[in-house]
């Protein structure tokens, strides 16, 4: 036997859509956070409710881990298709498992130095259960292969299935019990790659981007939500519709994306914080609203969870492709502010931080994340989440004092330097009732059609852009500040480029990671700084037309070294990137 | 008891920019009347209203006005509602905006009984882009969009109100100010969406539909031995058109509960309140125990 | 301006009434001049009394008459002279034509309010004519705001 390597590999769990492959893998997920693991959990599956190849893959470490990586050490395969599309994927002394009613070719197995047995896993489920413990089955069998002791997975099952009755729990830890045995005496001994409880570890949460945009948004005061469901921004919806009622948050499943996003408007316009959550196809339906809160100067918050487009494009799967869009969507021109966390902990801070600036600035606030880091599941330290970092800063909304001091004549768009204008609320105050169109209006908000008066609301209402420009926070660099390649990331990538930089600089090269977080108004002098410290920077994006380098040369002039892009609908691994370094298109489309 | 107020209070600076003799005049009075007879204040109020001549109407008024994109100001009065309950949150927007581009909103918006008052200023036609047909245009109308006359049917408010189950349907006529001006108090009073579809000639572009052409067809349903609460009868008089117009209350649900009467999350309070009370204490510790969802 | 004053008829000649009409407003033909009259008329006949009405009517002939039939039941209180404009605007044609840049119809709206209030005028005019002095302030004191003005001056 080779020798071993402990809490150091990647699983693969893959089925078709129907057999349970997400909650299975998401409860092998947490089963093993709960040891003390750190956990990095991706999901790849199809827009459909049945068929289609769906999976899991995740990367167990005792370091956290940004991202997945290849290659896979243990696959556990549903169906033969999974072995055939992963087979790639595997390490040489790589393990897989089937159920038994499967057959498989053994020849290109044995070419790539992979072990597949088909296992006794339907008849023990039924054995035991019935058929469809077949993935409980194939859980414990995984645990058996890599000698994780059972009780993780027997504690995770016990919270999974409570709800369905004692007798389902007892039935699944059953089923698990014997495939754990069964599987750990068939290949125990000759499998190097083990998994074991880490001594002392703190306690954690495991967490995806949705669900941390989510906690922050409600820290941050966010009472009031419409949406219309739209894979893969969903789960940020359904999560705060599922909340205690105590929370009081308002949600409402709105009619059509046009609704939703009026209906955050509608909500924030009498000063509540409102938001709404969507996809690209949902986000191009919001754009009317996008104008309207712009030019109303009312605070919104849109969480903008990108996927494959365009059209219907890849539902499931993950694209920075909107970046762009996201700055310049909507007719004419109105400040608006786009920011992109990069990390579940970054989108934890972005939910409420976003309230303060679109607050602050009365504007709209456009938060970017995509399939990868929105549904990605990751282990955090319990006060990675920290809520009592959380502020909640109002900006100019008048306080009940601010309300008694007003006289008649309050303008709800008057001019001031910053061209933030006091802003009351409606129903507020007798002497501050208002009017606010969407049409262009004088400092009242009546409309208005003149020359100076039409230029000067229009300044007004920009510089506010000037003045959040201030605010902006310039990139972040990570890892050697000499380094020969900088790797530009913004959002999601910057997970596999932080993975990939560490590969390079591990193995004697030298490259460190700028991500961008703040990406719209674009803090020009920061950013021009940051880019004219790197020695050579290659921009990385889920993209075809690399937006980012794009905005970076209109923004600064600067233009990136080189390009890399990937837009099949699947996050880059850090091996793609570090494989792609010196092959990358330069400054130009991709291939 | 109700305070009046001298509807005056209401009366606003701004230009009014509607042709001469425009039935939106007469909506405009009788919303005020209406607000002041149930002694709601101008600050009390929101008038949300979307694009197009009669949705100009909030901004002609003292009152907290939102004028909003064509065709959506329903969401938005409905999440204004949720937000901060205490305000009147009244809808006037012209037919283009409420049964053209906003007609999934208005459906929704029957089927969702939010507390909302939905004046829709009905003139058969498009005014502000200078006479085009509109949803409520009857089959054979002639405008520039339709020179040999509009081939659709015409949209008849009143029974898709009643079809996705609105519970106060009511139809004035701009020719009567006062009797719409009750009609509207009626329907700021009833409990839920309250639909007050208002006959309004477009007297610059709609030389059919005059006053005189409604004035020769309505009649008042309270005229009539006429119940409202009677769904069969509603939909018979939701039907009369080309002979007698029916003016009045055609449809009223008593006693149910408008949508955000059954908003669990709005039991301890409205979003903005809960907002202004975390303000004063962000309170982190009541939201720890979330974490425990994810160990 | 039509005529101020002059003698009190009891003419019940439609067609000399109509002419009266035709020659204070300049109109070019008898249907215009007819759609001014029933506008005004039953714009009247939107406001005032029912008596009024009545006693108004036996001083025009019949065929003036009918367009002061109130089909409604009692005046509303609310209607005022943007209520009268609105019955007058309807026999104003308001627009120019087509407008081939921007679309639509080329509106001339803007001058259909004085030209309602001309016409309501001219109509007015010929009315008082047929109408004692102390019957006239009565009527105006009738009359919606502004509309009695219009009257009195007419």
């Amino acid at each position: 036997m080779a020798s071993v390597v402990t809490n150091d590999m990647s699983i693969v769990i893959g089925g078709d859509a129907g057999q349970g492959v997400e909650s299975s893998g998401a409860g092998f997920c947490l089963s093993f956070a709960r040891a003390g693991l750190h956990v990095f959990g991706m999901q790849d599956y199809h827009s459909r409710i049945r068929g289609g190849h769906n999976f899991y893959q995740i990367r167990l470490s005792e370091k956290p881990r940004l991202s997945h990586s290849n290659p896979v050490h243990l696959l556990i395969a549903l169906t033969p298709e999974t072995v055939r599309l992963h087979l790639d994927q595997l390490a040489e002394g790589a393990a897989g498992v089937l159920p038994e009613r499967f057959e498989i070719d053994p020849a290109p197995l044995e070419k790539r130095g992979v072990r597949v047995d088909t296992l006794p896993l339907i008849r023990m489920a039924e054995e035991h259960g019935n058929r469809v413990m077949a993935n409980t089955a194939a859980l414990g069998a995984a645990a058996g292969i890599t000698e994780f002791p059972l009780q993780f997975m027997e504690s995770v099952i016990r919270d999974n299935f409570a709800a369905k009755g004692q007798q389902t729990v007892d039935t699944n830890l059953k089923v698990a019990e014997a495939a754990y045995g069964l599987a750990r005496d068939r290949y125990g001994a000759d499998f190097p790659y083990k998994l074991v409880p880490v001594d002392g570890a703190p306690r954690r949460m495991l967490m995806n981007g949705n669900q941390a945009l989510a906690m922050g948004a409600l820290a941050g005061g966010c009472r009031f939500v419409s949406a219309y469901p739209m894979t893969p921004a969903t789960s940020i919806f359904e999560w705060l519709s599922g909340l205690p009622r105590e929370y009081g948050v308002v949600t409402k499943h709105a009619e059509d994306e046009i609704a939703a996003a009026d209906m955050a408007i509608g909500a924030s316009f009498v000063g509540a914080r409102g938001m709404t959550a969507t996809s690209g196809g949902g986000f191009c339906l919001m754009v009317e609203a996008l104008g309207l809160a712009a030019m109303t100067e009312v605070p919104m918050v849109i969480m903008l969870a990108q996927r494959g487009g365009p059209s219907n494009g890849l539902p499931t799967r993950t694209e920075q492709s909107d970046l762009l869009f996201a700055i310049n969507a909507s007719h004419g021109e109105s400040p608006r502010i786009v920011t992109a966390p990069g990390t579940v902990e970054e989108c934890f801070e972005a939910g409420w931080r976003a309230f303060n600036l679109a607050e602050k600035y009365q504007c709209p606030v456009v938060v970017m994340t995509d399939s990868f880091l929105a549904s990605t599941l990751r282990t955090l330290d319990m006060d990675a989440i920290d809520f009592s970092s959380v502020s909640i800063d109002r900006g100019s909304t008048l306080t009940p004092q601010e309300l008694d001091g007003l006289t008649n004549g309050y303008k709800r768009f008057e001019f001031t330097e910053t061209g933030i204008s006091p802003r009351a609320l409606p129903g507020q105050h007798p002497a501050a009732a208002f009017s606010a169109a969407s049409d262009e209006h004088d400092e009242e908000g009546h409309f208005l059609e003149e020359i100076e008066g039409r230029r000067r609301m229009m300044q007004k209402r920009m510089r506010k852009l000037r003045e959040a420009e201030r605010e902006m926070r310039p990139p972040k660099r990570y890892g050697p500040p000499e380094a020969e390649t900088t790797l530009v990331c913004w959002g999601s990538s910057f997970g596999p480029c932080k993975e990939a930089a560490d590969e390079i600089n591990d193995a004697g090269g030298s490259a460190n990671v700028l991500q961008f977080g703040d990406l719209w108004p674009l803090p020009e002098e920061v950013t021009a700084a940051a880019l004219s410290e790197c020695r050579r920077t290659v921009t990385v994006e889920q993209n075809y037309t690399s937006q980012l380098a794009k905005l970076l040369r209109m923004t600064t002039g600067i233009k990136v070294d080189g390009t890399l892009n990937k837009y099949d609908g699947r996050p880059f691994a850090p091996e793609e990137i570090v494989a792609g370094l010196g092959k990358e298109v330069v400054s130009g489309y991709a291939a | 008891m109700v305070t009046r107020l001298d509807p005056k209070l209401f009366d606003a600076t701004t230009d009014i920019t509607w042709c001469a003799g425009c039935g939106d005049f007469a909506i405009l009075k009788a919303l005020k009347l209406a607000l002041a007879d149930l002694g709601i204040e101008p600050y009390q109020a929101l008038v949300v209203s979307g694009i197009g001549c009669g949705s100009k109407l909030p901004d002609y008024m003292n009152v907290n006005a939102y004028l909003t994109n064509h065709g959506r100001p329903l969401p938005i009065a409905t999440a204004a509602k949720l937000a901060n309950p205490d305000l009147h949150v009244i809808v006037t927007n012209g037919d283009g905006d409420s049964y053209g581009i906003g007609g999934n909103h208005f459906v929704q918006s029957c089927r969702r009984n939010p507390n909302l008052t939905h004046i829709v200023e009905n003139n058969q036609i498009y005014g502000l882009t200078k006479g085009q047909y509109s949803p409520t245009s009857d089959k054979g109308f002639v405008t520039t969009t339709s020179p040999d006359g509009a081939i659709e049917l015409a949209f008849n408010p009143l029974s898709v109100a009643l079809g996705a189950g609105a519970t106060f349907i009511s139809r004035a006529f701009a020719g009567e100010p006062k009797h719409m001006a009750g009609l509207i108090a009626q329907g700021i009073q009833h409990r839920g969406y309250a639909l007050i579809d208002v006959l309004q000639p477009c007297v610059t572009f709609n030389r059919t539909n005059t006053y005189d052409w409604y004035r020769k067809r309505v009649y008042h349903l309270e005229d009539e031995d006429y119940d409202p609460s009677d769904r069969k009868a509603a939909w018979e008089k939701a039907h009369e058109w080309e002979e007698r117009i029916p003016l009045g209350v055609l449809y009223r649900v008593e006693g149910a509960p408008a949508y955000e009467d059954q908003v669990k999350a709005l039991e301890g309070g409205s979003p903005l309140s809960r907002l202004d009370d975390l303000v004063k204490d962000p309170r982190p510790q009541q939201y720890e125990r979330l974490k425990e969802r994810f160990t | 301006m039509p005529q101020m004053g002059g003698q009190k008829e009891g003419a019940l000649d439609y067609g000399q009434f109509l002419s009266e009409v035709q020659a204070n407003g300049s109109f070019t033909s008898r249907e215009e001049t007819e759609g001014a009259v029933a506008s005004v008329l039953m714009a009247m006949a939107e406001v005032l009394p029912r008596e009024q009405l009545q006693a108004l009517a036996t001083r025009l002939p019949p065929e003036a008459m009918v367009f002061l039939r109130r089909s409604g039941s009692e005046p509303d209180p609310l209607f005022d002279s943007h209520l009268f404009l609105g019955w007058v605007v309807s026999s104003v044609d308001a627009t120019c034509g087509r407008d081939e840049t921007t679309g639509g119809l080329d509106m001339t709206a803007s001058y259909s309010g004085p030209e309602a209030i001309r016409r309501a005028q001219c109509v007015f005019s010929a009315l008082k004519k047929r109408i004692e002095p102390d019957h006239q302030q009565v009527l105006a004191d009738l009359l919606p705001e502004d509309v009695n003005g219009w009257f009195l001056n007419a």
